[in-house]
């Protein structure tokens, strides 16, 4: 008659806790075990010695955070806030820099000539009526 | 069973060394067949491409935080260069060379402006390194890359002052193309950079490719309408720097009428191979009580600085740190000229 489910599980059970071991598996076991206890109180020695001094607080070897990351950052966890981009250091080109920019450009290599006025075709446009000729600049109509 | 394991481990091992062999011989006649150039021959390629192919592309501009897209049509045909440079997004301008004729065309103000250049005049390019120009940069391969599916030589000039900027450049290693380039300041800071998305080298490109896309009704036109003078007057000879930054030299010196100008502006040019500054110098009109103060300026990462000196205005503009444009432009003195307003 085949055993019942339960009973094959408590068999093996059994045979798991009951185990037939050689005496000089059992002594190497200890020695193994030694071993192991040993190891594991040099660590702690060892990690004793790594830990900071009292009164010193843990944070104090890490980084600061980012500036860019709000302070409510750290409580939502989610949420961070998107880094403001730096203003614009392109000063608008008078007409007159416009000019000195365009013959400049002759007379620049061909990386720094395309890098020159690729800047000036995509600096910030002038505001209506920002931009007038100064000085001795005069208007020539066509 | 462990003959079996040794036998499969003499296989793998006769294999990786196969591969190794392999590999070494496929990079040999690599070598073999692709020419070895020294990093200042890779600019030199790089800038002859750059002046006499056709080419036509689309890139990206990045500089303080924004980025923009701009496409450039090349083309030399008949030994004339015509060039355009528009704006995708953005202001909308627009850049157009045709052999002597430079037109700006600036939607954002309404003005275009047109000027007439030498005819003999042509476009520089990157001088062959000498060993002045290398006590000042060093130039390096930085290695090989794949860009856009491309091969590429990284090419890395970089400054040894602060006088000037340095490049990276990625260098296409079938046409000598630069599809990225970076613009670096003395610390190896990131200041501009351009990265083409698409470029097409074509035998032909029409006229029409030459033509401004924007309305220029109700413009108004600026133009030097009087001839360019290739040759110096009294008063540009009379104009020169008392010092200089490091390496740098005058090459240039020429008068020309500006577009909106009726008198011809003196402009000097000095560079150190690399980098360069073009002072241009004009009678300052007569004061209305107030001092003129020294100006700075900046487009892109170019710099620009103007100054009052002996009545005239000087004007410095360049691809180089405020500084050097500051420098040159304060050491600009006239000797002796009567126009020179002494």
């Amino acid at each position: 008659m085949p055993p019942s489910p339960g009973e094959s599980t408590r068999c093996c059970w059994q045979s798991l806790r009951s185990p037939h071991i050689p005496r000089h598996a059992t002594g190497a076991r200890r020695v193994g075990a030694a071993v192991a206890a040993s190891v594991a109180a040099v660590s702690i020695l060892w990690l004793r010695g790594q830990a900071p001094p009292a009164g010193v607080p843990l944070g104090a070897h890490l980084t600061p955070a980012p500036l860019s990351v709000a302070p409510a950052a750290a409580t939502q966890g989610e949420s961070y806030v998107v880094p403001v981009p730096k203003p614009p250091t392109v000063v608008v080109p008078s007409t007159e820099l416009a000019n000195y920019v365009v013959a400049h450009s002759m007379f620049s290599t061909p990386v720094a000539r395309r890098n020159l006025l690729s800047a000036f075709m995509t600096s910030e446009p002038a505001a209506a009526g920002a931009e007038e000729p100064q000085g001795d600049v005069k208007r020539i109509a066509q | 069973m462990s003959s079996a394991l040794r036998s499969s481990g003499r296989l793998a091992g006769l294999a990786l060394a196969w591969a190794v062999v392999g590999a070494a011989a496929a990079e040999e006649v690599v070598q073999k067949i692709a020419p070895e150039f020294t990093p200042a021959q890779w600019l030199e390629r790089m800038d002859h491409a750059l002046t006499t192919r056709n080419y036509d592309g689309t890139f990206s501009h990045w500089q303080g935080g924004r980025m923009e897209l701009l496409r450039i049509i090349h083309r030399v045909q008949d030994g004339t260069v015509s060039e355009r440079l528009a704006s995708l997004d953005g202001s909308g301008r627009e850049f157009i060379r045709t052999g002597s004729s430079l037109a700006c065309y600036l939607p954002d103000r309404r003005t275009v402006l047109v000027e007439q250049r030498p005819a003999e005049e042509s476009l520089v390019g990157f001088p062959t390194v000498n060993d002045q120009t290398a006590s000042f940069y060093d130039i390096r391969e930085a290695g090989h890359t794949r860009l856009n599916r491309r091969d590429t030589h990284v090419i890395t000039v970089s400054p040894r002052d602060e006088y000037r900027y340095g490049y990276r450049l990625w260098i296409d290693a079938s046409t000598a193309m630069p599809l990225k380039s970076q613009l670096a300041d003395a610390h190896g800071q990131v200041i501009e950079q351009i990265v083409f998305a698409s470029l097409t080298l074509s035998s032909h490109i029409p006229d029409s490719a030459f033509r401004p896309e924007i309305s220029t009704e109700g413009f108004q036109w600026l133009r030097n309408d009087a001839a360019p003078h290739p040759q110096p007057g009294v008063a540009a000879l009379a104009w020169s720097a008392m010092s200089l930054p490091p390496g740098f030299r005058m090459t240039v010196r020429s008068a020309q009428v500006l577009p909106g100008s009726a008198s011809p502006v003196d402009h000097l040019v000095f560079t150190d191979g690399f980098a360069s500054v073009s002072v241009f110098v004009e009678r300052q009109p007569a004061p209305s009580g107030e001092q003129p103060v020294p100006e700075s300026a900046a487009v892109g990462s170019s710099s620009a600085f103007s100054t009052v000196v002996d009545g005239h205005k000087i004007t410095a503009v360049g691809e180089v740190p405020p500084a050097t444009v500051r420098f040159i432009a304060s050491q600009l003195k006239a000797q002796g000229a009567p126009s020179a307003g002494r």
